[in-house]
C-alpha cells in the first residue's frame, strides 16, 4: 500500500453531503483493495485516509460518532446504566456511572472474586461472556457488558496498532473479507 | 476400519470398564456364581463339593479379550470346599483355585435383547487351573477314634500288673520287690462307674497329645508305697502327606510320655520313668494310625470336572438395554457387538441403512470410562439444523443490525485449516446495517470445538466453543468476532438421547467431558461409576442407570 490515495485521486470530503455523494466511489476503492477494507475494522479513519479520502475534522468526528455509538447502542448503554444503578442500590454498592478507573478495578473483584485474577485476558473475556458466568455472577456479567458497550461498537485503534495490522504483523483470525454493496 | 462402520452410533467400553462391570456383578450377587454338588466320587471316597467366588476385592475377576472377534477369557478366583462324607470326622478341606474360562459375547434372543458372556465348550485343558491350599485340619475328632480303637485292641494297655519289680523303701533305705498295678481308663462317657476316658488335643499340624487317665499302685509285702490316680500325656508325631494323615504311634518313646500323679509322694521320681517306659512300649508297639484322604491330583481332577460342568450353564448379562421410551432415544437394543484389537467391546447401534460399507469400528475409546461415536451423517443433521436456524437471522451486534446471511459448518480432521485438533470449520457471511454508509458484508471463517454435556434425561448435547474466533489483539473488539462466536455458541444441540431407565442389579453414573471431532463424526468421551444396588441402598441414590448386570450363574 505505497499509494496513499488508495489507487485513485484524493477524495476531499468537507460536508456530509460530500460524503453521501462519494460513498459509492469510496466503497469501490475498498472493494478493490480487500486488505485495506479489512483495516476498516481496526480504525476506519486511518483506512479512509489510506484509501485517499480526506475528511475534515468535523466529518471525522461525525464518522466516529456514528460508527462507535449507533443509536441502538446508546439506548442499550442507557438501559444498562439503569439496571446497574438499581442493583447498586439493592446491594448497597457505592459507585457512580460511568465507573471510575478505581471502580472498574474494584467492583468485578467484589462481585466475582476471581474475575481479575485470571492472567489470560482472552480467556477472562470469554469466561465473562459465557452463559455459565452470566448465570453465576449476573452483576459482574452486567458490568462487563456495560464496560464493553461503553467502548463503542467500533474501537478506533491507535496508529501503532493499525500499522501492525496493515503490515501483517497482526491479523484477524476469523475475518476473511469486507465488501460493500454498491 | 472406520469410526462408526455402517451404524449411526458406536458405544465403546474399554476393558477396564468391562472389568468394573464384572466386579460389580460378582459383588452384587454372592451366591449367584456359587454351586454345590453332593456325592461326588473323589479318590475312592464320596464328597460334597461347593464352589463360590472369592472376595472380589482381594481376588477380583478379570476379563481379557482375545484375538478372535467376540471372544474373551474370564479369569476367576474361587473357593472350593470339599467335605469327604465317608470320613465324618474329617473337617471340610478348603482349596483356593484360579482358572480361565474361555467365553464369547452373544446377543441373546430375548426382547429386548441382552449381551451375554457365555462359556460354551470349555475343556479341562483350557482352564489353566491352579489349586492351592487343601491343608487337612487336624482335629481331635479325626484322631480319637483310632486311639480308642488302639485301647480296645490292647487289653494290657487298660490293666497291667507287674510282680517282683525291684523297689527301694525310702523309709529304711532297703531294697525290696513290689507289685505294680497300672490301670488306664477309657470308659464310655456317662457309663455307670465312669472313671475317665482317653482324649486328644492337637498341639500343631505335626503333633497331638493323647491324654490318658488312670491309676497307679505299688504294693510291697506289708506296705503300700503308692496308690494314686494319675494322668499320662503322650506326645505323638503326626505326618501329613499327599493322600494320608499318619499318626506315628511307632515313633513314641519314653521321652514323649509324661506322668502326673494326683497324690504326690516321695516315690514319684522313681515311679514316673517306670510308668513312661511302660506306656511308650505299649503304644509304640501299635501300628501307625493312617487316615486316607483324597490326593491333590484327585481333587484337581474333581474340580476341573465340576468347573467344566458349571461353565456350560454360566452366563453373565453384560449389556441390558431397554427398548427406547420415545422416538428420539438412541435405540440401544439394535446393538451389534464386536470386540476390537483386544481393547474394547464395541456396540454398534442403529444401522444407517444406506450404502455405507460395514467394517470394523476404530478403537476410539479411552482406557477407562465409555466413549460413544456419532457418525458424520448424524452430526451433519445437527450442523444442518444449526445452519438453517441461523441463516437469515438478524441480530443486534453492538448497536448495529447484522444479518447472518450465510453459515456453513463442516467437520474437519486434525491438521486441516492449520488446526492441530479436529474441529468444526465455520464459514459464513454477515451483513451489517450501518447508518449513512453502504452495508458491509463480512466474510468470516474459523475453527470451532465442541463441548459435550449430558442432561439428566440422558440427552447428549454439544455446545460450540468458538474460542479461537478472535483477533490477535485480545483486549479490544472492533466488530467483535466474539459477537459472531456468540451466534455459533448460542445454543447447544442434541446429538442423541440415551435411555436412562436401565434395570439390573447395578447402576451407572455417566459423565461426559470431551469431544473429538473428525470428518468421520464426533466421539464423546465420558466417565462412569458403577454403583451396585447394595451401595445405592446404603447411600444416596444416583440418577443414571445405564445398564447392567446380574450373573445368572447356573445351578
Amino acid at each position: 500500500m505505497k499509494d496513499d490515495t488508495g489507487g485513485g485521486d484524493p477524495i476531499r470530503v468537507e460536508t456530509h453531503r460530500d460524503l453521501r455523494r462519494h460513498i459509492r466511489t469510496i466503497c469501490r476503492r475498498f472493494n478493490g483493495q480487500p486488505e485495506l477494507a479489512r483495516l476498516l475494522l481496526v480504525n476506519p479513519l486511518f483506512a479512509l485516509e489510506d484509501a485517499g479520502v480526506v475528511l475534515t475534522p468535523e466529518l471525522k468526528a461525525h464518522v466516529v460518532d456514528r460508527l462507535r455509538f449507533p443509536p441502538k447502542l446508546v439506548e442499550r448503554i442507557a438501559r444498562l446504566e439503569h439496571e446497574l444503578r438499581a442493583q447498586f442500590i439493592a446491594l448497597g454498592i457505592e459507585a457512580d456511572l460511568p465507573l471510575s478507573a478505581e471502580a472498574r478495578r474494584r467492583l468485578p473483584r467484589e462481585v466475582a472474586g476471581v474475575l481479575e485474577e485470571d492472567p489470560d485476558p482472552r480467556a477472562r473475556r470469554r469466561r465473562v461472556r459465557s452463559r455459565v458466568f452470566r448465570e453465576q455472577y449476573p452483576l459482574a456479567a452486567l458490568l462487563a457488558e456495560y464496560d464493553r458497550a461503553r467502548q463503542g461498537a467500533l474501537i478506533f485503534h491507535p496508529r501503532h496498532v493499525y500499522d501492525a495490522y496493515r503490515s501483517g504483523e497482526r491479523r484477524h483470525h476469523w475475518l476473511q473479507s469486507i465488501r460493500f454493496r454498491v | 476400519m472406520s469410526l462408526t462402520s455402517c451404524y449411526r452410533y458406536v458405544l465403546e467400553l474399554p476393558l477396564a470398564t468391562l472389568n468394573d462391570f464384572l466386579r460389580a456383578a460378582f459383588s452384587e450377587s454372592d451366591g449367584a456364581a456359587s454351586q454345590q454338588w453332593s456325592g461326588v466320587p473323589v479318590g475312592g471316597h464320596l464328597a460334597d463339593v461347593s464352589v463360590r467366588p472369592e472376595d472380589v476385592v482381594t481376588h477380583p475377576p478379570s476379563l481379557a479379550l482375545t484375538p478372535v472377534d467376540l471372544a474373551a477369557t474370564l479369569h476367576l478366583a474361587m473357593r472350593v470346599e470339599v467335605e469327604v462324607t465317608d470320613i465324618p470326622d474329617l473337617d471340610v478341606i478348603v482349596y483356593g483355585i484360579t482358572f480361565d474360562l474361555p467365553g464369547t459375547f452373544q446377543k441373546d434372543a430375548s426382547v429386548p435383547p441382552k449381551l451375554m458372556l457365555r462359556f460354551p465348550g470349555v475343556t479341562a485343558a483350557a482352564l489353566n487351573l491352579v489349586v492351592s491350599g487343601g491343608a487337612i485340619t487336624l482335629t481331635p475328632e479325626l484322631v480319637e477314634p483310632a486311639i480308642h480303637a488302639m485301647y480296645d485292641a490292647d487289653p494290657a494297655l487298660g490293666h497291667t500288673v507287674r510282680t517282683g519289680q525291684p523297689w527301694v523303701d525310702l523309709d529304711t533305705g532297703s531294697p525290696t520287690t513290689v507289685m505294680v498295678t497300672i490301670d488306664i481308663y477309657d470308659d464310655e462317657p456317662g457309663s455307670p462307674g465312669f472313671r475317665g476316658a482317653i482324649s486328644v488335643t492337637v498341639d500343631s499340624a505335626t503333633q497331638i497329645t493323647v491324654h490318658m487317665p488312670g491309676h497307679f499302685k505299688v504294693q510291697g509285702v506289708s506296705k503300700t508305697y503308692m496308690n494314686t490316680d494319675m494322668t499320662v500325656d503322650v506326645k505323638v508325631p503326626v505326618q501329613q502327606s499327599d493322600g494320608e494323615i499318619r499318626v506315628r504311634l511307632s515313633a513314641v518313646t519314653a521321652s514323649d510320655v509324661s506322668v502326673t500323679f494326683a497324690t504326690p509322694s516321695a516315690y514319684d521320681a522313681a515311679a514316673a520313668p517306670v510308668m513312661a517306659s511302660e506306656v511308650a512300649a505299649r503304644i509304640s508297639a501299635r501300628p501307625d494310625v493312617v487316615q486316607a484322604i483324597p490326593t491333590s491330583a484327585e481333587v484337581k481332577a474333581l474340580i476341573e470336572d465340576r468347573i467344566v460342568a458349571m461353565a456350560g450353564t454360566l452366563e453373565f448379562p453384560l449389556f441390558t438395554p431397554p427398548a427406547p421410551a420415545s422416538g428420539d432415544q438412541i435405540d440401544l437394543t439394535t446393538f451389534v457387538p464386536a470386540t476390537v484389537a483386544q481393547q474394547v467391546l464395541a456396540l454398534q447401534i442403529e444401522p444407517l441403512g444406506d450404502t455405507t460399507p460395514c467394517d470394523t469400528p476404530d478403537v476410539f475409546a479411552r482406557t477407562t470410562g465409555f466413549s460413544i461415536a456419532v457418525a458424520a451423517v448424524k452430526v451433519r443433521q445437527v450442523l444442518d439444523g444449526l445452519e438453517s436456524d441461523n441463516e437469515g437471522s438478524v441480530r443486534e451486534m453492538q448497536g448495529h443490525d447484522v444479518t447472518l446471511s450465510r453459515l456453513d459448518l463442516s467437520l474437519a480432521d486434525p491438521g486441516e485449516h492449520g488446526q492441530p485438533g479436529g474441529h468444526v470449520w465455520v464459514d459464513g457471511t454477515a451483513t451489517a446495517s450501518v447508518d449513512c454508509w453502504a452495508d458491509p458484508e463480512v466474510d468470516f471463517s474459523g475453527p470451532v470445538t465442541l463441548v459435550p454435556a449430558l442432561d439428566p434425561d440422558g440427552t447428549i448435547t454439544v455446545t460450540a466453543d468458538a474460542g479461537t474466533f478472535t483477533a490477535d489483539d485480545p483486549c479490544c473488539a472492533d466488530v467483535d468476532p466474539q459477537d459472531i462466536a456468540d451466534v455459533i455458541e448460542g445454543d447447544s444441540r442434541a446429538v442423541g438421547r440415551m435411555p436412562t431407565d436401565f434395570s439390573g442389579v447395578g447402576q451407572l453414573t455417566l459423565t461426559v467431558d470431551a469431544c473429538d471431532i473428525s470428518r468421520a463424526g464426533i466421539v464423546i468421551h465420558g466417565g462412569l461409576a458403577v454403583v451396585t444396588n447394595r451401595q445405592l441402598h446404603a447411600g444416596a441414590a444416583r440418577r443414571r442407570a445405564y445398564w447392567f448386570t446380574e450373573p445368572a450363574a447356573g445351578g
